[in-house]
């Protein structure tokens, strides 16, 4: 391969690639981070209070 | 829409989106494509295009399905005004007649599935099989079939379509890296990156580039078509709209580049002297007839050759499967109950289709005016989204709860500005290339790919839907207040 072609192909490919896995990266650390604020905004568990 | 009708997270939603955006186009279009227009310059061209094309639309479709969670139709009468249901409904008119005709393409990719398995293609060759399938009854029949497989899926909803996404995306995936690297390591398929990758950066001064790079993303990553919309939907309450936009366009381009290196690799490494022949031939010539003959010429090449058409044939269901849900939401917003939707729309797409089955002209007819068709579409996206006020839009949906990246003004002026001239010059250009085809007939209403027959085809869907403009919003409206409680 020509180093031009090389060097387009690390470009183009490290841009597309490495962007789409960044993305999904960024996707599954805010989906965590949202999982663990639903959590700890649940109450508290325990035995729950009896009624009447 | 019932209140348990959502993907049931964010992967199901990203893998069902990816499938709609994945389609046939990636496989046999792009590298073509790609290759004829100045390969590594193409390539920045296109990824220019997919941030000022592609992306910003898929936004406003994410947005907008999120905002409304009714069908394109019931999206535009909801955020851009009753006045302006015709523009969403010009959006389903075109993935509906693109889904009459798809249906025919997922079906050859079916029956070279099944002729791969049998070892027919290595022994009849593939240009026999092709000549003794195309525009035959058993034409029909895989046409029928894909449309029967897309209807099976849907028929069970968001249900069926995050299932089925589940299991066909990531396998189409791994298939694509297998075929890709099996490509790669071919004697002499250096050769086919050289030709991918070299730039040609005087190129880049050709507006042509420019404008085969806009197209490609236009068609390929499905931003402005309403499949988005229709996903969108679906979605959960608080889900991110910008972050997910960017995952699918740059997925979708992923699965392009593998397909690009797989395609163009196996074309040099196995056939070097005809590889401007092949990658000059069209869509089906490529895929249906040189591909075969040169996964004959592999080792094992039965095997690969079963993969390709598996991941064609994945890749062909998967985007027929949201053609046929964008249709079926339509009808649904409009009062039809969801099965009875369905069987009407695979069924007329049964019917008309056939067409496109036994004669190539029809294929071709329709595949040349929709597919301009959706770049009108593209821009009608941003028309409604100015009518509903981009900052507004911003504000309230995209950069609301849940927004795991936050758009700018920038993105505002991509979509009010940008992506009107973009489309207005893609179709001025699209129109003008039918003229340097046939100088002569090109104005033809009648003709299978002049600049008259999309300008009369548009015609007749634009009145028909202006003129039943009022019935349609009115259909709506009272389809909505029959979904209140």
């Amino acid at each position: 391969m020509t180093s031009l072609a090389v060097v387009t192909m690390l470009v183009i490919c490290g841009t597309v690639w490495g962007g789409f896995a960044a993305l999904v990266v960024r996707a599954v650390r805010r989906e965590s981070a949202k999982v663990r604020d639903r959590g700890s905004r649940l109450p508290p568990s325990g035995p729950a209070p009896e009624q009447g | 829409m019932s209140a348990q009708e959502h993907f049931s997270s964010r992967w199901g939603l990203i893998l069902a989106t990816l499938g709609m955006a994945v389609g046939t186009g990636n496989i046999w279009r792009f590298p073509r494509v790609a290759a004829t227009h100045g390969g590594g310059s193409f390539l920045v061209a296109w990824l220019v295009f997919l941030l000022l094309w592609s992306v910003p639309l898929m936004v406003v479709e994410f947005a907008f399905g999120k905002r409304a969670r009714r069908g394109v139709m019931g999206a535009f009468h909801d955020l851009a005004g009753p006045r302006w249901t015709w523009m969403g409904g010009w959006v389903a008119l075109c993935a509906t007649f693109i889904m009459f005709y798809y249906s025919v393409v997922a079906g050859w990719c079916l029956r070279y599935l099944w002729a791969s398995l049998t070892g027919e293609l290595t022994r009849r060759g593939s240009a026999e099989v092709w000549s003794g399938y195309a525009e035959s009854p058993a034409a029909v029949v895989t046409h029928v079939l894909a449309m029967a497989l897309a209807a099976a899926v849907v028929w069970f909803g968001v249900r069926g379509i995050e299932r089925v996404a589940k299991v066909l995306i990531p396998t189409l995936f791994v298939l694509v890296v297998i075929l890709a690297v099996r490509a790669v390591t071919l004697p002499g398929a250096e050769a086919g990156l050289n030709f991918l990758f070299t730039p040609d950066w005087a190129m880049l001064k050709n507006p042509e580039v420019w404008l085969q790079a806009l197209t490609q993303n236009a068609w390929d990553t499905g931003a402005g078509w309403g499949l988005i919309l229709t996903y969108a939907i679906y979605m959960r309450v608080r889900e991110d709209v910008s972050l997910n936009a960017f995952l699918i366009g740059f997925g979708n381009n992923s699965v392009s580049l593998l397909a690009g290196i797989m395609v163009l690799c196996t074309v040099f490494a196995l056939n070097p002297s005809a590889s401007q022949e092949i990658v000059g031939a069209n869509n089906e010539g490529l895929t249906f007839i040189w591909m075969p003959q040169l996964f004959a010429a592999m080792p094992a090449g039965g095997f690969f050759m079963t993969l390709f058409f598996l991941a064609l044939s994945f890749a062909a269901l998967t985007s027929q499967i949201s053609l046929l849900e964008l249709a079926t939401r339509v009808l649904i917003d409009l009062g039809v109950r969801r099965h009875l939707a369905l069987l009407l729309a695979a069924g007329t797409g049964v019917v008309f289709g056939t067409f496109s089955a036994l004669y190539m002209p029809v294929f071709r007819n329709q595949d040349w005016v929709w597919g301009v068709g959706l770049i009108l579409s593209g821009l009608f996206f941003s028309v409604a989204a100015l009518r509903f006020g981009l900052g507004r839009l911003r504000r309230e949906v995209i950069n609301a709860e849940g927004c795991d990246l936050a758009v700018g003004p920038g993105w505002s002026l991509l979509v009010g500005f940008l992506i009107p001239l973009e489309a207005i010059v893609l179709m001025i250009w699209w129109l003008y290339q039918a003229h340097g085809w046939d100088p002569q007939g090109w104005l033809d209403p009648f003709g299978s790919e002049t600049a008259g027959t999309v300008l009369a085809q548009w015609a007749l869907g634009l009145l028909g839907l202006v003129v039943l403009n009022q019935r349609l919003a009115r259909g709506l409206k009272r389809s909505c207040a029959e979904e209140m409680p």
